[in-house]
């Protein structure tokens, strides 16, 4: 099923000026130029050009950011109009859900990873895989062409009526835009579950994979499930809008609260595959980085599954003042508490993992434990807005905000960003500066935390969200939470500096920096281009007792008591 | 294939939903369905049975190519799976256009939304399925199906396929017969 780019290298022309053919074939420079790169159906291009198209709407999500702060500095009008400010939070909103947070980990570290990870040559469909981010540069197309038809204000939410009515001409361009994005992330799911059941290694059974797998695999049953009914309610709303007919009208005898129902049942499932992968990014780099074997490991892997199952049944939480039965509030009260269950299981597996091991504080790890930190604090206070006489007090106010970007931004992101530098040796070969990585990371941590901590006392002295204006009273609280979002924002800045920086100046890297034990740590850094020569073998991918470190190679290797030829014949 | 239709399952489900919602909620104001519109047209009887039919002869096709692996006959129930596909197409065309003309405009009530909204999703997974039937008829005559289970995957994945579209439809034509009481 396979199907490996047979095009020989230098065969296609227009070579990137100034690049020098390393005497090692990888995949950076296997073949040159746009066009080898832009239909190529390597998995690791394909995650590196998602990677950057994910960091370039991260910029652009984050610049939307930064003049909403700036805007809700003081109260009154300080830099932009009302009416552009509705623009600017809901395309912050739009673009950090459907163009960063849910692509980012399983497209871009994802599909980096996952065969590597499998010790396999590519993904099960690479055509559908390819297939798949150039539907993404489509949805992404039209979510800026949305600009101008003059943009959007309803809110990432797209809440009927406020979405058929509204007078902004780019609500139908978004929507169609969203559900090209659905399907690109149904896609690539479909591609992740078959890889992961057709093409694991001989020795690798299901309880013998990485967690990252795990959680990728049950991040790709939830993008497959649940995105479809996304596409069908946004393709509802948008020939509503057009026709101006539709079942979400009350006008006709619709019902709006139906869309309500149809929007959570995949957005509350999509939460969960903003943080899925996240976990399972957080379960590799604490065990790699404290090297010492993850503490139950079954554990892990099942509450993943066990998330993935209870996000299909929590969404009427985000429904509380919306005239739900006080029967049915209660019972998805009462669910959404034991989502509780199995992430409190994955936090104290890690707590457990990092006793006694011998933790590196490489900047990868500290963002593993602001992970930790801050998925706490996200986690707790969703604890207070799943109850229910809690919610009608902070429901719509700056505590959720607070809640949600604790739990989106502070652990699905800051575990992207870890993600990306655990892997950023492995996918360009080169180390970045750690000192400037640790500094970089105390500015976000700390910037992240004046953010938005302070926005939890915002929102339960009553400051709604969304709203332009403000009381005086609420001026401090808006100043500081600012400032936070500066320092974060220098924080990002640095850090994209010295990655940059190290694609140039930085120190070659070897094959294996942190010691890790998994598959993609024993091909080259970066990979060659079909991965490995040979299939290798697996043995149990935490047992870090095999991993030394070598002087001459300036990394780690892994030597294997138990099988001396540690590389197996081809399949 | 089973998770691509349990995908698919979904946004029919979701469909379905709605409609019995929205059907429920307008029962109960007593406005569901406008006095005088029409009900369904007994052309969806004979649309029903032909896609049934096509299932049917698809399954045939199967039968056949595990059993004798002539190309020809393997061939031949494909194409008259075409046929009623086709024929299938064409009185769900009609019964539209019978509804159109005893003037039940999509936008005059939701009610009649609903119909268009479901039978038109329907038929559009019907005609994106069309594409790979053709492909699979052409390698039928072409005897690509004669060989072991692995030659046989592309047929059988179409009538995975194909089966799962008959079965949508008879609940969406039970679900829309169920809105016609009341």
């Amino acid at each position: 099923m396979t199907t490996i780019d047979t095009t020989p290298p230098g065969e296609l022309a227009g070579a990137a000026p100034g690049a020098v053919t390393p005497p090692v074939d990888n995949y950076l420079t296997w073949s040159k130029g746009v066009a080898s790169w832009a239909f190529t159906l390597d998995h690791k291009r394909i995650g590196v050009m998602y990677l950057l198209g994910v960091l370039t709407s991260f910029l652009v999500g984050g610049i939307f950011a930064l003049i909403i702060r700036t805007e809700l500095i003081a109260p009154g009008q300080t830099i932009i109009e009302p009416e552009t400010y509705n623009i600017f939070f809901t395309l912050h909103g739009a673009v950090m859900v459907f163009l960063v947070i849910i692509p980012s980990i399983p497209g871009s570290l994802g599909n980096f990873v996952l065969p590597i990870m499998l010790g396999a040559k590519d993904v099960a469909f690479p055509r559908l895989n390819l297939f798949s981010f150039h539907l993404w540069i489509i949805g992404a197309i039209f979510t800026v062409l949305a600009l101008l038809f003059g943009g959007f204000d309803t809110g990432w939410t797209f809440y009927t009526p406020y979405s058929t009515k509204t007078e902004l001409g780019g609500v139908v361009p978004v929507i169609f835009g969203v559900f090209i994005l659905g399907f690109s992330s149904i896609f690539t799911g479909l591609n992740f579950v078959v890889t992961v059941h057709k093409m694991r290694p001989k020795g690798m059974t299901w309880f013998r994979m990485p967690l990252f797998l795990w959680a990728l695999y049950a991040t790709a049953l939830i993008q497959i499930l649940a995105t479809p009914v996304l596409a069908i309610t946004l393709m509802l709303v948008g020939l509503e809008r057009v026709f101006q007919i539709g079942i979400f009208d009350p006008a006709m005898g619709g019902d709006p609260v139906l869309f309500q129902h149809f929007f959570w049942f995949y957005s509350h499932p999509a939460v969960y595959i903003m943080i899925l992968p996240a976990m399972g990014i957080i379960s590799e780099l604490i065990t790699v980085h404290s090297h010492r074997h993850i503490f139950g490991y079954t554990f892990i892997a099942y509450s993943s599954v066990a998330i993935a199952i209870f996000s299909f049944l929590v969404w009427g939480h985000h429904m509380f003042t919306s005239g739900q039965s006080a029967l049915m509030n209660t019972i998805f009260s009462a669910i959404t508490f034991s989502v509780a269950i199995p992430s409190a299981i994955k936090v104290f597996n890690w707590l457990a993992t990092l006793y006694k091991g011998s933790i590196a504080l490489n900047t990868a790890m500290l963002y593993a434990l602001g992970f930790i930190f801050l998925f706490t604090i996200g986690g707790l206070t969703g604890i207070y807005l799943g109850t229910l006489n809690v919610d009608i007090h902070l429901h719509d106010t700056y505590f959720v905000v607070a809640h949600f970007h604790y739990v989106m931004m502070g652990s699905a992101l800051i575990a992207f960003i870890g993600g990306l530098h655990h892997w950023w040796p492995k996918m360009f070969g080169r180390m970045f500066d750690e000192t400037l990585g640790r500094i970089a990371f105390v500015l976000v941590f700390v910037g992240f935390n004046v953010t938005f901590f302070t926005q939890f006392m915002l929102g339960s002295h009553g400051m709604p969200r969304r709203y332009y204006d403000y009381q005086p009273e609420f001026t401090i609280y808006h100043m500081i939470s600012t400032v936070g979002s500066y320092i974060m924002a220098a924080g990002f800045f640095l850090t994209a500096f010295y990655l940059l920086h190290s694609l140039f100046f930085g120190r070659k890297a070897p094959a294996n920096p942190w010691g890790g034990r998994s598959l993609e740590w024993q091909c080259t850094s970066p990979p060659p281009h079909d991965n490995f020569k040979t299939t290798p073998s697996v043995g149990d991918c935490y047992d870090f007792r095999a991993v030394h470190w070598s002087e001459e190679e300036q990394g780690y290797v892994v030597i294997r008591d138990d099988d001396p030829d540690t590389v197996s014949s081809a399949h | 294939m089973v998770l691509f239709i349990i995908s698919l399952a979904m946004v029919f489900a979701t469909v379905v939903l709605a409609y019995i919602v929205v059907r429920m909620q307008l029962v109960q104001e007593g406005d569901w369905r406008p006095t005088g519109a029409p009900g369904l047209p007994k052309l969806l009887i004979l649309s029903t049975a032909l896609l049934i039919g096509s299932s049917g002869t698809l399954g045939l096709a199967s039968r056949t190519a595990v059993r004798s692996g002539s190309a020809s006959r393997v061939g031949g129930w494909m194409l008259c799976t075409l046929c009623l596909v086709g024929g299938f197409l064409i009185t769900q065309g009609f019964a539209w256009m019978i509804l159109v003309q005893e003037d039940l405009g999509f936008r005059s009530s939701l009610y009649a939304w609903l119909f268009y909204i479901m039978t038109g999703l329907h038929a559009l997974h019907v005609l994106g399925g069309l594409g790979p039937l053709c492909l699979v008829t052409r390698h039928a005559f072409a005897g690509r199906y004669s060989g072991d289970a692995f030659s046989r995957r592309g047929l059988v994945y179409c009538g995975m396929y194909w089966h799962f579209i008959d079965a949508a439809w008879v609940i969406l034509y039970l679900t829309l017969l169920w809105g016609m009481r009341g």
